[in-house]
């Protein structure tokens, strides 16, 4: 009988091309590179994209057979191969979390032994014959329920159990907040800001209302001292004229910060003479034609040109050279009386190159 | 007042919604990170070239992009004190990769790429598009490959080794559109290939994105076709800064993911499941005992006995110091 031979090809089908060369793969990023010199010459023959797409097309076969090979498992959805850790090391986008230092109930129990005991979330309540939950709303041996108090042998007259009841509460749940405040900042103490919780944050506060006494005596001594010396100046005549108290300086009433000192009516030492020549020299030198430094006058022209140029930009010319729009600032200008032109801006220059000169 | 009345007083603050509680634990810190989310602004002035390439970079990263729509001249990262303002942005939109797209005469076309550590600026690279083909102009090819899958890398050339800008565009590109770090991918999503090369001549940086098609081969493994997906980039590299070396060091710590060794646990063949209890050293003299209730009352008439008689040495010694004192100087 004949055999007939048939080939892959035959078929229509062709194992994929493999690239020769040196290829580095990574493939836990799924990255394959091949770290030969690109070949310039390749690249201007064929065209630079399809020479790329039968590039990638080679490395891209060698790369999924790497990848086909690896252990996987059949998936209803497809299969799933298992990826190796990823060999280049790209930088984080946060710091490694750092553990929480243990709290001080947590040293505790950890010294003594203790093991955290897993309770269950219900328990069977006498009372109402059902179960209830260990604490919340309708919760077992809830204590705030019962409608009569009965008196012990130590209670006061007075009291109100109730009240006592709802006090003692807002006290235990104000301990617990103090102490986890304890053991937030001794954590933050430790190991820095990392150590906190992700959702929890440290703030500066104000003291509680009629808390903020400095506990430390000498902080107290020191708020005295300034609170007297506040005193002592906060007199119509600044506490110059007052009787000084024992133990007392002079140098604490004196009056903090500048003061404007005045000049005195009878030109001394021709002081005023001076400052007023210093003042006419300086208005005579900025409005003189004949000028004395060479480098500011040219950067004055400079600078008088550029903005010129700049307005003549920004709002557009004609051959001539003439601004269409009279005013040269933006919209909503208020409309100048008297003809008074726009040109003042550019050409006003010089007077205000002097002022920033100065 | 006086200063010393304000005590430096700290107060805890927690998230008072659950959701927003959820949400602070969602942007935690994490050993194994979620992908990096990327912010697109633009410069102070934009071109249509940056436009479009922008608005590809944001479709193919997905959830994990956010783009702003205006410009925003004081976004200056090269500048001194000029990536506040982005780094502001990011840090509340929870963004570690930046796109900074402008364009002006001296730098046309500039897209500025770069990364963010700890929410402060690590490293950045500055790209001029010479020539882009969005992905609309490929028709759609785009079509065959999924959202949200991981695409496979091919890089080819020898100068992102040896040049370390290169290697930093490198190490960029990967990061950008890497997506989830994963322990097992499934082989029917290997459907994106993204291409990177730089041309000897020019220079140039030539990014490609090819789209798989699998085809039958004899063998277990398909025959891939690849045809282009988009976009097409050819990148000019300009400008870059390198990361500080310090904060290079932190952020590439890598933090141990191996499950630790249980020690002390092996197993016998008899007995089963064994290990040895080691005993701390025990001081009998100290060691915590119950205490009878029925001593009580003689251990505090004790305790009180011993503290009186305590009182009684210390301030006697002193009076008796003072005395001698007292007859020395005499």
């Amino acid at each position: 009988m004949e055999v007939l031979h048939v080939t892959g090809e035959q078929l229509g089908r062709s194992q994929g091309e493999v690239h020769d060369g040196p290829l580095t793969f990574d493939l836990g990023n799924l990255l394959a590179w091949d770290a030969s010199a690109v070949d310039a010459a390749a690249l201007t023959a064929n065209g630079t994209d399809p020479t790329c797409q039968r590039l990638a097309q080679s490395i891209f076969q060698s790369l999924a057979a790497r990848l086909f090979s690896l252990p996987s498992e059949a998936v209803a959805v497809g299969r799933v191969a298992e990826l190796p850790r990823p060999a280049t090391v790209l930088p984080r986008e946060k710091p490694i979390p750092k553990p929480r230092p243990p709290t001080k109930w947590e040293q505790f129990a950890q010294r003594k032994g203790i093991e955290k005991q897993k309770r269950s979330k219900v328990e069977w309540d006498e009372s109402s014959q059902e179960w209830r939950r260990r604490y919340g709303y309708k919760r077992v041996n809830d204590e705030t329920e019962v409608a009569v108090i009965e008196a012990k042998a130590g209670d006061l007259p007075g009291e109100d159990p109730f009240t006592k009841q709802r006090q003692d509460k807002k006290e235990r749940a104000k301990k617990q907040q103090k102490q986890q405040l304890a053991n937030v900042k001794a954590a933050v103490k430790a190991g820095g800001m990392a150590a906190l919780p992700p959702t929890l944050r440290l703030a500066a506060a104000l003291p509680e209302h009629g808390k903020g006494r400095p506990a430390k005596r000498k902080e107290l001594h020191d708020e005295l001292k300034s609170a007297t010396k506040q005193a002592a100046v906060s007199t119509a005549s600044m506490g110059k004229f007052d009787r000084m108290a024992r133990g007392e300086k002079p140098e604490d009433r004196q009056v903090r910060g500048k003061q404007q000192k005045f000049a005195p009516v009878a030109d001394k030492g021709g002081v005023e003479k001076q400052q007023q020549a210093k003042l006419v020299d300086r208005i005579l030198s900025q409005n003189a034609d004949d000028v004395a430094d060479l480098s500011m006058a040219i950067t004055r022209y400079e600078a008088s040109a550029r903005d010129e140029r700049y307005r003549m930009k920004q709002k557009g010319h004609n051959k001539k050279g003439r601004v269409d729009r009279i005013d040269g600032s933006g919209g909503g200008s208020k409309p100048m009386g008297g003809g008074r032109s726009g040109g003042n801006k550019g050409r006003g220059a010089s007077s205000s190159g002097g002022r920033k000169g100065k | 007042m006086a200063k010393a009345a304000e005590a430096a007083q700290t107060k805890l603050v927690a998230p008072k919604t659950k959701a927003g509680k959820r949400l602070m634990e969602k942007r935690a810190a994490k050993l194994v990170e979620d992908p990096k989310r990327a912010l697109l602004v633009y410069g102070n002035k934009t071109s249509q070239i940056i436009k479009d390439a922008m608005t590809d970079l944001h479709k193919l990263k997905g959830e994990d992009a956010v783009k702003f729509s205006r410009n925003n001249p004081e976004m200056r990262p090269f500048e001194g004190g000029g990536e506040a303002a982005l780094e502001l942005h990011c840090s509340r939109n929870n963004c570690s990769l930046f796109a900074l797209g402008t364009h002006q005469k001296k730098r046309p076309h500039n897209l500025l790429l770069g990364r963010l550590y700890d929410f402060r600026l690590y490293d950045m690279v500055e790209f001029g598009i010479r020539q882009y083909k969005s992905v609309q102009a490929f028709g759609g090819g785009a079509a065959q490959a999924q959202l949200g899958n991981k695409p496979c890398f091919v890089f080819v050339g020898d100068t992102f080794e040896s040049d370390p800008t290169m290697r930093q565009v490198k190490s960029l590109l990967l990061d950008y559109f890497r997506g989830r770090q994963v322990d097992s991918i499934n082989l029917k999503g290997l459907d994106r290939v993204i291409f990177v090369t730089q041309h000897p001549e020019s220079k140039l940086v030539l990014f490609r994105q090819y789209s798989v098609r699998y085809k039958k081969s004899g063998t277990r493994i398909p025959r891939m076709e690849l045809s282009e997906m988009g976009p097409s980039l050819d990148l000019e590299v300009r400008r870059s800064r390198q990361p500080p070396v310090d904060l290079e060091k932190e952020a590439c710590k890598q933090p141990k993911l191996d499950k630790k060794k249980e020690k002390n646990v092996g197993s016998d063949m008899l007995d089963g499941k064994v290990g040895h209890i080691y005993m701390p050293p025990q001081d009998m003299d100290s060691v915590a005992l119950a205490k009878p209730k029925g001593l009580k009352r003689e251990r505090r008439k004790a305790a009180a006995g011993a503290a009186v008689a305590k009182k009684q040495r210390t301030s006697g010694g002193a009076a008796a110091a003072a005395a001698a004192g007292d007859g020395d100087s005499d």
